[in-house]
C-alpha cells in the first residue's frame, strides 16, 4: 500500500535538555523513517524521549532544550538547516502535530472554531476569518463534530470532542505528515477506540503520513504499519507491526508486550518489567536496558549494542540477538 | 466579527454578579451619580465656580441661594464641588489607564520572554516598588510643574509596579500551558502568541487590578492637590481642601471642608466596592452561598 519513498528521515538525532542538575540527553542518536502514506508507531515508557523526538522534528522544544546533532530530512531538505522563518512555513503546512494533552491545548477564552482555523490565518491560506470558518465547518464534519459547534468555547466540549477538534486543527492546512503524540491518553476506552478509528480512517482517506506516539502498544497494533521501540532515548528495535508483535527480538519489547492483556493467551496475570527506566542524567553504560534485563551478560554492561538489521527492514540493538532463549518476565521477577 | 463576542460568557457572568451583589449595585450607583455630575456639570451647577464673587459674597454660610455656602473668594461651593468632579474623575481614570498600559506591557513582556528582559524590567519595577510612592510623586510633581497632564503622568508612572508584578506571575503560568506550545507548533510568532493568546487570558486580571488602582489614584490626586502640587487653574476636590486649609477656614466653615472630603471618600469607596465584587467574579472562592444554593 504505502509506496517506499521516504517522506521523513530522521538520522542520528540527538536532543538535550539543560537543567539545574545537568544535561539530559532525552533523545540519543535516534533514527526514524516515515514513507509517504505510511503510519508509523513510536512506543516506549514514560520519559523515554518519545515526545521530545516529536517536538524536535517540528523544532518547537522548550527553551531549555536543543538539538545537538543529527539530521531531519523532510522531502530531502534538512529541517535543522532552515532559518526560523522558513521553519515557520514548514510547521503545520507540511508537518502538523496533535500534542500530548491535547485536552488542554485549547485556549480557554477563545472559541474552538477560531482556534481550529488559526493555522489557516497564520499561513495566509485564506483571506478572511469568514472564509477560514467555512473551512472549519468542513474540518469539523470530517472529524465528526457538528459544524455548528465551531462557536462553542472549549469548556463546552467533552474530552473526546476536544481531541477531535485538535485533530481537525492538525488537518487544517492539508499537511503531508501528522504527528500524533499520545492522542488517546486520558480518554476513556470507548472514546479511545473512536479516536483511533478516526485517525486511521483519515490517514487512509487523505493519504497522510502519520507518526503515532504512544505508550500503549495495542494502539499501535491497531493503526500502524511499522513500529519503533524506544528506550531511554534510543531506538532499540523496529520493524513491521506483524513482526514485532509476533516475534519481538529485544527483551524490552518482549517485556512491553507482556504488559498488555492478550485475550488469546490463558494467562490471568499481567506482567511488568521490573525496575524503573534509567535516569537520563547518568544513563547506565553498555546497553541501557541491562540493569533490568533478565538475560544481561557481561558484554551488555560494557559495550553498547549497535542497531543491526536482522531481516529485511527489521532492526534490533541487542547483543543476545540470535541466541535461543525462553523469556518469561514472571520467572524473571520471581528470581529477584 | 466574533472577536467582540469572545468575552460574552465572562461578561454575562459579570452582569449576573452585579445583579445579585448589593455591593456592586451600590458601587455602580455611586459611580454613575458622579459620572452624571461630571458630564452635566454646566447644567447642574447653579453658578459658574470660576467667576470670582463680590466682597459681600465671601464665606457666606449655607443658605437657599448657596446650599453649601461660598468660599473665601465668593464662589459657590456646591458649583465648585460639581465642577471639581470632572478633574478628579479625569485624573483618576487617565492615570489608571497609563498604569494599566505600562503595568501590562512590562508584566507580559517580562513574564513571556524571561531571562535578561525579565531581569531588567523587574529591577526597574523593584525600584518603583521600593521608593515610597508619595515622596516620589511629590518630587516628580515639583520638578515638572503644576498642570493636569503632569499630575496624570506622575500618578500613572508611580502606580504600575504592583500591576506589573501580578500580571508577570500570571503570564509565567499561562505560557507553560499546552495551548501556548500548540500555538508555537502551528507557526505563531511571539507577537501573535502574546496578543492573541496571552493577553485575552490576563485581561480579566488587568481589569481587576485597574479597579483596585482607581481609588488609589483618586486619593493620590487629592493628596497632591492638597499639599499644593495641583493645577491651580482647575478645580478639584483636593484643590478645594487646599484653599480651605490655606485660608484657615477649617474651624468655622464645616460645609466647605467636609463636602470635598466626603466626595473623595464616596468616589473611592464606589470603585472599591466594584473592585471587590469583580474579584468575586474572577475568584469564585470568595463568592458566598452561590454554590450552596444551586
Amino acid at each position: 500500500m504505502a509506496n517506499k519513498e521516504p517522506l521523513l528521515e530522521v538520522r542520528n538525532l540527538t536532543t538535550e535538555y539543560i537543567t539545574d542538575q545537568g544535561v539530559i540527553r532525552a533523545v540519543d542518536g535516534a533514527c526514524l523513517t516515515v514513507n509517504r502514506g505510511e503510519a508509523v508507531g513510536v512506543a516506549g515508557e514514560s520519559g523515554c524521549g518519545k515526545s521530545t523526538l516529536a517536538l524536535s522534528i517540528l523544532r518547537v522544544l522548550p527553551s531549555n532544550g536543543r538539538i545537538v546533532g543529527g539530521e531531519i530530512l523532510f522531502e530531502r531538505r534538512n529541517l535543522l538547516d532552515l532559518s526560523e522563518e522558513e521553519m515557520q512555513r514548514v510547521r503545520w503546512k507540511e508537518i502538523s502535530i496533535v500534542l500530548q494533552g491535547a485536552m488542554n491545548a485549547l485556549n480557554p477564552v477563545k472559541r474552538v472554531g477560531e482556534q481550529v482555523v488559526e493555522p489557516l490565518l497564520i499561513h495566509g491560506m485564506v483571506d478572511s476569518l469568514e472564509e477560514a470558518l467555512e473551512r472549519g465547518k468542513e474540518l469539523f464534519s470530517m472529524v465528526g463534530i457538528d459544524p455548528s459547534r465551531l462557536k462553542d468555547y472549549p469548556h463546552e466540549f467533552s474530552g473526546g470532542m476536544k481531541q477531535r477538534a485538535m485533530i481537525a486543527m492538525a488537518l487544517a492546512c492539508n499537511p503531508k505528515l501528522v504527528i500524533a503524540d499520545e492522542p488517546t491518553t486520558a480518554l476513556d476506552v470507548m472514546v479511545q477506540a473512536q479516536i483511533l478509528d478516526l485517525l486511521e480512517e483519515l490517514q487512509k482517506k487523505l493519504a497522510l503520513s502519520l507518526i503515532l506516539i504512544t505508550h500503549n502498544l495495542s494502539v499501535i497494533a491497531e493503526a500502524c504499519d511499522r513500529v519503533y521501540i524506544m528506550y531511554a532515548g534510543k531506538i532499540v528495535e523496529f520493524g513491521s507491526v506483524e513482526d514485532i508483535f509476533e516475534k519481538p527480538l529485544h527483551p524490552y519489547t518482549e517485556g512491553l508486550l507482556g504488559c498488555f492483556p492478550n485475550i488469546a493467551s490463558g494467562e490471568r496475570r499481567l506482567h511488568y518489567i521490573p525496575g524503573v527506566p534509567p535516569a537520563l542524567l547518568s544513563p547506565p553504560g553498555g546497553c541501557r536496558f541491562h540493569p533490568r534485563c533478565p538475560y544481561a551478560k557481561e558484554i551488555c554492561k560494557r559495550v553498547e549494542p549497535p542497531l543491526i538489521e536482522v531481516e529485511r527492514g527489521r532492526f534490533v540493538a541487542c547483543h543476545l540477538q540470535g541466541e535461543g532463549r525462553v523469556y518469561s518476565l514472571a520467572s524473571a521477577a520471581s528470581k529477584r | 466579527m466574533s472577536r467582540r463576542a469572545i468575552y460574552l460568557g465572562k461578561i454575562w457572568e459579570v452582569i449576573e454578579v452585579f445583579r445579585t451583589s448589593r455591593k456592586a449595585m451600590v458601587g455602580m450607583a455611586i459611580i454613575i451619580a458622579f459620572a452624571v455630575m461630571a458630564i452635566f456639570a454646566p447644567y447642574l451647577a447653579p453658578y459658574n465656580p470660576y467667576v470670582i464673587g463680590t466682597k459681600e459674597e465671601i464665606l457666606l454660610p449655607p443658605s437657599r441661594e448657596h446650599p453649601l455656602g461660598t468660599n473665601e473668594i465668593g464662589q459657590d461651593i456646591l458649583s465648585e464641588l460639581i465642577y471639581a468632579s470632572r478633574v478628579s474623575l479625569l485624573v483618576a481614570l487617565v492615570a489608571t489607564l497609563i498604569a494599566m498600559g505600562v503595568g501590562t506591557a512590562i508584566g507580559v513582556l517580562s513574564g513571556y520572554y524571561g531571562g535578561l528582559v525579565d531581569e531588567v524590567f523587574m529591577r526597574v519595577t523593584d525600584f518603583f516598588l521600593v521608593v515610597p510612592a508619595l515622596p516620589l510623586m511629590i518630587v516628580l510633581a515639583t520638578f515638572i510643574g503644576r498642570s493636569i497632564q503632569n499630575i496624570i503622568f506622575v500618578i500613572g508612572i508611580t502606580s504600575w509596579p504592583g500591576m506589573a508584578r501580578v500580571i508577570r506571575s500570571q503570564v509565567l503560568s499561562i505560557k507553560e500551558r499546552p495551548f501556548i506550545e500548540r500555538s508555537r507548533a502551528i507557526g505563531c510568532g511571539d507577537a501573535r502568541i502574546i496578543v492573541r493568546h496571552i493577553l485575552p487570558n490576563v485581561a480579566s486580571l488587568v481589569l481587576a487590578e485597574a479597579l483596585i488602582t482607581i481609588p488609589v489614584a483618586i486619593l493620590s490626586e487629592s493628596t497632591l492637590s492638597f499639599i499644593g502640587l495641583g493645577d491651580p487653574l482647575h478645580k478639584s476636590w483636593g484643590m478645594m481642601l487646599h484653599y480651605a486649609f490655606e485660608y484657615g477656614v477649617l474651624a468655622h466653615h464645616y460645609f466647605y471642608v467636609a463636602s470635598p472630603g466626603i466626595c473623595i471618600m464616596l468616589l473611592a469607596f464606589g470603585f472599591s466596592l466594584i473592585g471587590n465584587a469583580l474579584e468575586e467574579v474572577f475568584n469564585p472562592k470568595l463568592r458566598r452561598g452561590m454554590f450552596i444554593g444551586e
